[in-house]
């Protein structure tokens, strides 16, 4: 139970503080557009002290500039948008059954042509021992809920690639928009078994997209990144090449480039750009990158009107494709009132709420009684949906 | 008259009951008469069309386009609503009969729904007592549904001028006591 009251006095003392640091932070702003602005011009030795230095931040790699900013063409017609998200039950040793499953929203949209479009979705139940019991780092452990969501991010693309696949058949224009990031950064924590498994998963769905030859990209909603802020660290710092390890300012007071924190790209791209612009192409350095291959991804920021997003993409898509698709990505998010309706659409097939997970348990308990298996939820489960006083 | 049926009944009762179109928009006619094949073939009256969103916490909102637009633009949008209607039950029939009572249990849900065809229409309105099992219902806006009804079964007669005229007397006797509604009723009807 959550005393309101206690939380109150917290509350306010959170947003006084937040407000402080507002006007601070407009300050540094400014400070930060009129630097990237003095880096553009000679982005080449940045591009150089980047690669020289060794930080402990994520620097985005520079190879088309660092401000060249592209007005997009209007979206073309004919054109299909497919789209991929999940959803799931996560595994709970409390309920009735171990069991876990993930649910795929698969989206088609045709444009300027008149077919039906597609909104469907993709229930899979896992229950077996090998799907409940993972080898990690070889030997057999518990499912994680973060597990799960790896495994739903790699269905994900895969279903992805099955659709472009289907759409591209058409002729026309298509392109696969996919919910959040293409970088799998978390697989970073995982012993190599598990990790190039579920690696391998999701590159096979990036090569079935390349061989399709349909453009796709993560969509990226309200982007924290800093990649091309750290970028403006390097330009920043007083010394020739960085070594943040062994930072010579780090025992003073005032580190040169403390005052960039905070930023993020999105907040000076959103002052830089013009809605229906999009940034040039930067690589991000994420260590898991290493094992994409010819997947590397590459990300450019894009003005949709309300916001900025960042789109992440392989690197193999051609400039004219990272235009068709930004322009559909801009255009996708008009229609959606900035958001891709091709990716919400997909979010409203995939999601399951809390009631359509309680029908998921009940039909699992009936089906096991009558089956005669023994069916009981946990004690703690049991009090949790009825306490007594 | 096309073979494939209208709609599919996803609710019902011993009196009515409640239909998801197969297409969205394509709709029987309000006060027409549809049929529910099954153990027992019922027949209603179509009382209610609504067209809204499939998910109960989606509603639909403006875009401020024209339908060649909203096409063009917004093609998702038609996937997500659907058309519904509500029919009243007024008679069923029974070894090659045709009742104007209520059916001994109402039409299996999941059953197709069809628009009757003239010859149909024809047979079950030859008599008028359904016109009773109108009245005494609050749920159906009742007189709307009269005039709607009597003038879609005239349409099926041979003689529509001789069946308004056979209409007219049971509504007569129904409402000998409300001469004002009759009135009304009958202008109605005839326009």
């Amino acid at each position: 139970m959550l005393d309101l009251l206690k939380c109150k006095r917290q509350i306010n003392k959170m947003v006084a503080e937040r407000q402080d640091s507002a006007d601070d932070y407009h300050a540094r702003l400014v400070r930060g557009l009129g630097l990237i602005r003095e880096a553009a011009g000679n982005w080449q030795s940045l591009q150089a002290k980047i690669a020289a230095s060794r930080t402990t931040w994520l620097v985005a790699g520079l190879t088309d500039g660092l401000l060249n900013c592209t007005r997009l063409p209007a979206a073309p017609r004919p054109l299909a948008v497919v789209s991929t998200d999940g959803s799931q039950i996560f595994p709970d040793r409390h309920e009735i059954a171990t069991c876990y499953l993930l649910n795929l929203g698969l989206i088609a949209l045709y444009y300027g042509t008149g077919e039906r479009p597609l909104l469907s979705n993709e229930p899979h139940l896992y229950y077996t021992t090998e799907d409940l019991y993972p080898r990690v780092g070889n030997r057999q452990s518990s499912i994680t809920p973060e597990l799960v969501g790896l495994k739903r991010t790699v269905m994900e693309m895969q279903a992805l690639a099955d659709l472009a696949d289907k759409a591209a058949e058409r002729g026309y224009p298509t392109i696969a928009l996919s919910d959040g990031t293409l970088i799998l950064w978390s697989l970073e924590g995982f012993p190599s078994d598990i990790r190039d498994e579920l690696l391998q998963g999701f590159l096979q769905g990036l090569a079935a997209l390349r061989k399709t030859s349909v453009p796709c990209a993560g969509f990226i909603s309200q982007p924290g990144a800093t990649d091309v802020v750290n970028a403006l660290r390097v330009y920043s710092c007083p010394e020739a090449v960085c070594s943040c390890d062994r930072c010579p300012y780090a025992s003073e007071d005032i580190v040169p480039c403390e005052w960039l924190s905070g930023l993020t790209d999105a907040a000076l791209f959103s002052r830089l750009l013009q809605p229906g612009e999009f940034t040039p192409k930067y690589y991000s350095q994420s260590k898991i990158l290493s094992e994409y291959g010819e997947h590397r991804i590459a990300f450019r920021y894009l003005h949709v009107g309300p916001e900025v997003v960042r789109l992440e993409f392989p690197d193999w898509l051609t400039e004219e494709q990272q235009e068709l698709l930004a322009s559909v990505a801009l255009d996708q998010a008009n229609k959606g009132v900035g958001y891709p309706v091709a990716l919400s659409e997909a979010h409203e097939q995939a999601v399951i709420r809390g009631a359509d997970r309680q029908a998921f348990y009940q039909l699992l308990e009936d089906r096991m009684i009558k089956q005669g298996v023994k069916a009981q939820v946990s004690y703690k489960s049991l009090r949790k949906r009825g306490v007594f006083v | 008259m096309s073979r494939l049926h209208l709609a599919e009944v996803v609710e019902s009762s011993t009196s009515e009951f409640l239909a998801q179109c197969r297409e969205l928009h394509v709709v029987p006619p309000f006060g027409s008469l549809v049929k529910v094949p099954g153990p027992i073939t019922a027949f209603a009256l179509v009382y209610d069309v609504a067209t809204r969103s499939i998910e109960p916490n989606r509603r639909a909102t403006a875009f401020g386009m024209t339908p060649e637009e909203l096409a063009e633009e917004q093609p998702q949008i038609f996937e997500l609503l659907r058309t519904e209607i509500k029919a009243f039950l007024i008679g069923y029939e029974a070894t090659g009969r045709v009742l104007q009572i209520l059916p001994p249990e109402p039409p299996r849900i999941h059953s197709f729904v069809y628009a009757c065809s003239r010859d149909e229409i024809k047979a079950f309105s030859a008599k008028t007592d359904f016109l009773r099992s109108l009245f005494n219902n609050s749920r159906v806006p009742v007189d709307e549904l009269i005039i709607a009804a009597v003038r879609l079964a005239a349409e099926a007669h041979d003689h529509p001028g001789q069946y308004l005229v056979q209409a007219g007397k049971e509504l007569a006797k129904l409402l000998r006591d409300d001469y004002d509604r009759l009135h009304s009723l009958m202008r109605r009807i005839a326009l």
